[in-house]
């Protein structure tokens, strides 16, 4: 469906400037190999004539490159596992800098959507072993019986923290009917960034039970909407629609825009009554609605309570019946040490209470009496 | 942090390494005893063990003075630079690779008088790190001159008959220069304080501009005196959205409700030196970060090539 | 029948004859007011003529102001272009043919000596019948001073013709007059097209319709009424080449060599490599950063390279004072960075836009310290693009400052140069990021060479501190009283290493010996060595010898010196002249690359400088060569001996 496809492209689009990070990492790995193999490899036979192309054709008649190539700090033979690696190496890095399929999936109609994602982050997965398996090789930790599994890729669960900050952005094509997205949640990790792009109604809020404090969320039928979450230094997952439909609950979840669940979210639109069609069972959607109001509403009552700046948690003239208009929060004057009514931050203001931050004494610290 | 520039480098990255504040300490400090910058360099080092940054990820620049003698004490990557050009360093630094954590210790000569004009660029630069001036309100290093920020009438080697001129206020300065993203005031004196300082300025995406104030045992060892002795005379910034040391509540009964959002009044506060304020003066993470607006993709020698042949048929005969 | 010429106020004969001239070498100049386009013109019959085969080398006559006072001698703007049978390496000496938009800036350039005697001069008419009596006077009493002069004036109605085409002559007249010499030098005009919309593309279409058709317009008015025509040959070149100025030259050669970051803060005559790169340079991933200092850009270069490939900053000599700090503590944290000092004339604010060689010795020994690094000044626009593959490579294998010093000269002039066929081992690869081996130290100086590995934040186990202060090999602040000694002998040998590596420089000329050797340094290469065999053409037993690398100088000058008889150097630097008030042999102020080769070598290098503010002409370099003849320097010893 051209349309479909176009929708995807697009939002493709507004994920740029994580497409561009990934790719080029992927390219200064590339430039990175390819300069150690020309520095390391072969080393004896051709240190001269390497030497004598990289000082370049000024160099020519005025340095000697032979003599200028013992001055310059000894370069190790590459380990002897190094070549094989490398060799593995190359077709997988190529595959992958050329291939834009890295960036998208398709679930097949019934298919699973969770099953699909994890399948596409797994090609990832092999880069990253591959990476893995080059570093390995290059400082000489390469042993073949431990590590041989690397090549065939990591699994995400297995993903470093870096690569997950890597994580190249995933748009996903799903039919209405396979949006089931609870099961993305073990992947909003790092900069994890999936994009649902659906056609058609949908159930009003599939992804209110993926809100957590620390991912970006969004439903929206604009892909521009995608563009601040491309920025955010954030996980995020997205829900682009190829329509506004009235059913369909338009919100995003920022986790910098304030302290509580309410303050981040910002709601567009929410739908009345969930509709109830294809058999599916409405106390499903309602719970993902009525969580989705639930955390938007913890803004009015943390604002009341606990002083968030003004306005926080609901855009101007957003349309949102929920959030209401925005309170003067800031009035409240000296009723900040008041507990938080929140349950989270509750919460977390116990958690903080817990660490030693609460408990450092400035002889501890080093402080000025020293 | 940002992402790492090479597949290779996220490859290396070890999850398993767990560090102790003894993973960030270097060499012994050879500063004088009762000198603030131990406090400093502890609170540093407190707060990278908290982050869990990685040793080698984390760079920290200074210029030249006692405090620029910081990054030696690190068990980081450092840069003990020139007088006054750490920021531009350090600019170089994240436009090279922004995936680093980079810290800039400064002292008031280093940063308000040699260094200014890179001071004031830096804020509108507005790249992510995290900018110290450790403010003892003279040159140490030196022994006893006049700095921009010694109080007037304060007698110096320089200036002996007391300091001609008000000081400069830094804090003032900052929040005057467009693009200013962070703005905060702490003191070497208040430990947690210090430490609930850093750990926010490091978590703002931007030029975290730090003013701490301290002590120098040897040349002014009274100059904030009335603050350190009567807490009375410090005025803590208090918002949800500020820095919360917890555990000041008592000591420091004089508070303030200050929205770190409100320039206006952050100025205000500010420019007003009747006491001592602590806190977050201003935030905002939105303003654009030059290293951000910058960055490209790295473009492999193939490609480089194949552009330069497509820009060379301009100047072919 | 004797050559018949229009001369002023003669009306040019429909029937008159046609003079063709072959010359292997001229130069042709446009000049104007400001912004009436004469460089354009220029511009685009430079590069017809390069195409067609002519050796070609252009150089843009500026004036100091932006936008100085019209039709003021001081004011002129244009062109100057040399043609020649063969490459052609510098601007040449005076102008053979010249079209000029008033007589006022045709003054100008006659009164700085940029005519040669019986020149012709295609001078704009207007004036002559301007409705403001005082330019009439004007225009009459510049007439008289040029005819005096004895140049042949042909006086074109410019603004008439261009009226027939065109609303407002100022955006039209400089394409009437590529036209003229097109016709007067047999240009191609399919070509002249072409170049004309390759100069215009960014403009709309009807721009270069309409120029078309005042270059058609000019070509048939000189076909009417000139009755000079000049054949300059022209060479088979089937290489590809390329035409631009050094700076482009620059700009391009730093993508070719690799680098990435550039910063910079402006300064004539630097800045417009900062242009072509900020056009250009994020297209490869390259970010020009425009610092808000010198000190600034120097600072942020350096950190770039701290934190991994090797950056670089452009300049010009006040720049290069205000780097000053910076580079020494580059040299001493051994921290890789290339500068561009693109020279002007100085010291302080000097000639902004003139080119002179006076940043020499700064360049060499201006960082207070020892600070042993690299200076190489390329001396042709080529060498201006593939010099920066080779300093960045050298700054990076030791671990130092390398100092390209360009000018003025190689700046602003425009030739063309076989087109390079591009490596990507010129690039380098992107340094390695990899954890250190145990016991790895910082600056693990190899005692033979000097040069240590360097290590990268990023690097596991590598941590250290750089500093400024003197320091170990673990960049431990020296509290130990060898270490500075050592340390400064590590950077110091690193020189020494690389000088073993050079090669020494071939003689152009006698390779056995003679009387006479210049030695020149950067851009006045092709002049010097045009001169040099003029004068052999002479019968002088002259020969130069041109040095890139200044520091560290390349091995085998004191052998090849003690060949001849005696030893001088050419340069575009301020020198004391034999005889001058006060001037002994002793404390007299010599040119900055004399001084540098008497210290090398212990011979006695005599020089010859100017600071016109212009590049040397060969032929003021050729007078220049026949007074310091040894045996002419005998004959006027012997006549003051005689006088007295």
């Amino acid at each position: 469906m051209p349309s479909d496809t176009s929708l995807a492209d697009r939002a493709l689009d507004a994920l740029g400037p994580r497409v561009q990070a990934f790719r080029s990492a992927v390219t200064t790995a590339g430039e990175e190999i390819r300069a150690w193999a020309s520095r390391h490899q072969g080393v004896r036979q051709s240190h001269t004539d390497v030497t004598a192309a990289e000082l370049g054709p000024f160099a020519a008649g005025r340095i000697d490159p032979g003599r200028f190539a013992t001055l310059l700090v000894p370069v190790e033979d590459a380990p002897a596992a190094a070549a094989a690696v490398l060799e593995r190496a190359g077709p997988v890095f190529d595959d992958i800098t050329t291939s834009p399929e890295v960036h998208r999936a398709s679930v097949p109609p019934g298919g699973d959507l969770r099953n699909v994602v994890k399948e596409a982050l797994d090609t990832v997965g092999r880069i990253f072993g591959v990476s893995r398996a080059v570093e390995l090789a290059r400082t000489g930790r390469w042993d073949p019986d431990r590590d041989a599994e690397l090549l065939a890729g990591v699994p995400f669960r297995r993903w470093n923290r870096a690569e997950r900050r890597l994580a190249p952005p995933l748009v996903v094509d799903v039919q209405p009917e396979d949006l089931l997205t609870a099961g993305l949640g073990e992947f909003l990790d790092g900069l994890v960034t999936i994009v649902l792009v659906v056609e058609g109604p949908t159930p009003p809020a599939p992804l209110a039970r993926l809100v957590t404090p620390g991912t970006w969320v969004v439903q929206t039928a604009d892909p521009a909407d995608l563009d601040a979450m491309a920025r955010s230094p954030h996980p995020g997952v997205a829900l682009l629609f190829d329509a506004e439909r009235p059913q369909q609950a338009r919100f995003v979840h920022d986790p910098d825009a304030g302290a509580t669940s309410g303050a981040r979210l910002t709601i567009q639109h929410l739908p009345d009554h969930p509709t109830v069609g294809r058999g599916r069972r409405a106390p499903f959607w309602v719970e993902e609605l009525d969580h989705l109001e639930a955390l938007a509403a913890t803004s009015a009552v943390a604002a009341v309570g606990g002083g968030l700046g003004p306005g926080a948690g609901s855009g101007p003239g957003n349309g949102s019946r929920r959030t209401g208009e925005p309170r003067d929060a800031s009035s409240g004057g000296d009723d900040t040490t008041a507990p938080p009514k929140d349950p989270a931050d509750r919460l977390a203001a116990w958690l903080l209470a817990q660490t030693e931050l609460g408990g450092l004494t400035p002889d501890r610290d080093g402080g000025a009496a020293t | 942090m940002s992402e790492s520039c090479s597949l290779l480098h996220a490859a290396l990255d070890d999850d398993d390494r767990v560090f102790e504040m003894a993973d960030y300490q270097g060499p012994v400090a050879r500063w004088c005893a009762g000198c603030g910058d131990h406090s400093v360099l502890t609170a540093a080092q407190r707060l990278l063990a908290d982050e869990q940054l990685r040793p080698e990820n984390t760079v920290f620049v200074s210029g030249i003075g006692c405090s620029s003698r910081f990054p030696h004490y690190m068990k980081t990557y450092g840069f003990h630079g020139i007088h006054g050009r750490a920021l531009p360093v350090a600019t170089g630094v994240k436009l090279q690779r922004p995936e680093l954590d980079v810290f800039v210790v400064m002292g008031d000569g280093d940063c308000v008088s040699i260094g200014a004009a890179h001071w004031i660029h830096a804020i509108r630069y507005n790249v992510d790190m995290v900018a110290l001036l450790l403010d003892n309100n003279i040159y140490g290093l030196t022994k006893k001159q006049t700095s921009p920020t010694t109080p007037q009438g304060y007698s110096s080697n320089t200036q002996p008959l007391g300091s001609w001129l008000p000081a400069m206020n830094p804090l003032e300065a900052t929040l005057g220069v467009t693009n200013a993203s962070f703005v905060a005031q702490t003191a070497e004196w208040v430990p947690a304080h210090l430490f609930a300082t850093l750990k926010a300025a490091h978590a703002h995406r931007g030029f975290s501009f730090v003013r701490i104030l301290q002590r120098c045992p040897h040349f002014t060892p009274d100059i904030f005196d009335q603050a350190v002795k009567d807490p009375n005379r410090v005025e803590l910034l208090e918002h949800p959205e500020g820095i919360a040391a917890p555990g000041l509540e008592k000591l420091y009964t004089h508070r303030i409700r200050h929205d770190p959002a409100d320039i206006h009044r952050a100025r205000e506060l500010a420019e007003d030196s009747s006491t001592v304020r602590l806190g977050l003066f201003f935030r905002d993470e939105r303003r654009p970060r030059y290293e951000e607006t910058r960055e490209l993709p790295h473009h492999s020698a193939a490609d480089k090539i194949e552009v330069l042949e497509e820009m060379f048929e301009r100047y072919a005969v | 029948m004797a050559m018949k010429l229009p001369t002023v106020g003669e009306t040019p004969a429909a029937d008159r004859e046609v003079r063709v001239r072959t010359v292997s070498d001229l130069s042709v100049e446009v000049v104007s007011d400001s912004g009436e386009g004469a460089q354009k013109c220029g511009q685009i019959f430079g590069a017809v003529s390069a195409k067609m085969g002519n050796g070609v080398w252009t150089v843009e006559i500026i004036p100091a102001e932006v936008e100085p006072p019209p039709r003021s001698p001081a004011g002129a703007s244009g062109i100057r272009i040399r043609l020649g049978d063969t490459e052609v390496t510098n601007w040449g000496d005076e102008t053979d043919v010249a079209v000029a938009f008033n007589e006022q800036v045709l003054l100008g350039r006659h009164r700085l000596g940029g005519l040669r005697e019986g020149a012709t001069v295609l001078l704009e008419s207007m004036w002559k019948t301007h409705p403001d009596p005082d330019i009439q006077t004007q225009y009459r009493a510049g007439l008289e001073e040029l005819q005096e002069a004895g140049y042949r004036i042909v006086e074109v109605p410019m603004e008439e013709q261009c009226l027939t085409v065109v609303d407002n002559p100022r955006r039209g007249k400089n394409m009437f007059a590529l036209g003229m010499l097109s016709w007067m030098f047999e240009r191609d005009l399919d070509r002249v097209r072409e170049q004309i919309a390759q100069a215009f593309r960014k403009k709309a279409a009807a721009v270069t319709e309409r120029n078309h058709r005042l270059l058609e317009l000019g070509y048939a008015w000189a076909a009417d009424h000139l009755g000079e025509r000049w054949v300059v040959p022209t060479m088979d070149e089937d290489r590809p080449h390329l035409v631009m100025n050094g700076n482009e030259a620059v700009a391009l050669g730093a993508v070719a060599a690799g680098l990435e970051l550039a910063a910079m803060y402006p300064i004539t005559p630097a800045t417009s490599v900062s242009h072509m790169l900020g056009d250009v340079f994020h297209r490869f991933g390259g970010v020009v950063h425009q610092a808000e200092d010198e000190i600034a850009a120097a600072g942020v270069a350096i950190g770039a390279s701290y934190a991994g490939k090797c950056s670089f900053t452009i300049t010009s000599g006040p720049g290069m004072a205000l780097k000053t700090e910076f580079l020494g503590l580059a040299i001493m944290a051994e921290i890789p960075l290339v500068v561009v000092d693109v020279q002007r004339g100085g010291p302080s604010t000097g000639l902004p836009t003139k080119v002179e060689q006076s940043d020499l010795l700064a360049a060499l020994f201006g960082q207070p310290g020892d600070a042993p690094h690299v200076v190489v000044a390329p001396a042709t626009i080529e060498e201006c693009f593939h010099v920066m593959t080779t300093a960045r490579r050298v700054a990076e294998a030791l671990r130092t400052v390398v100092i390209v010093l360009s000018d003025a000269n190689l700046a602003t002039g425009v030739a063309p140069f076989p087109r390079p066929e591009l490596l990507p081992a010129w690039q380098g690869g992107p340094p390695e990021i990899l954890p250190v081996p145990d016991g790895m130290a910082p600056y693990q100086w190899d005692p033979r060479t000097g040069v240590s590995r360097r290590f990268l934040p990023g690097q596991a186990g590598g941590e250290h501190t750089v500093t400024g202060l003197a320091h170990d090999e673990r960049s431990k602040v020296a509290y130990d009283s060898s270490i500075n000694e050592r340390a400064s002998a590590m950077r110091s040998r690193k020189l020494a290493a690389f000088a073993s590596t050079l090669l020494a420089p071939d003689v152009n000329g006698d390779a056995e010996g003679g009387d006479l050797l210049v030695v020149g340094w950067g851009s006045t290469k092709g002049a010097i060595e045009e001169a040099v065999s003029r004068a052999r053409a002479e019968g002088l037993s002259v020969s130069s010898l041109h040095i890139t690398f200044l520091s560290p100088l390349p091995p085998g000058l004191a052998q090849i010196f003690s060949r001849f008889r005696k030893v001088m150097t050419v340069e575009i630097n301020y020198s004391d002249r034999k005889g001058d008030p006060f001037v002994t042999e002793t404390n007299r102020r010599r040119g900055q690359l004399s001084w540098l080769l008497r210290g090398a070598t212990l011979v006695d290098v005599d020089c010859w400088t100017r600071v016109m503010g212009e590049p040397l002409r060969p032929a003021r370099i050729v007078e220049a060569l026949r007074d310091h003849m040894p045996v002419a320097e005998l004959a006027a010893a012997g006549a003051e001996v005689a006088e007295l």
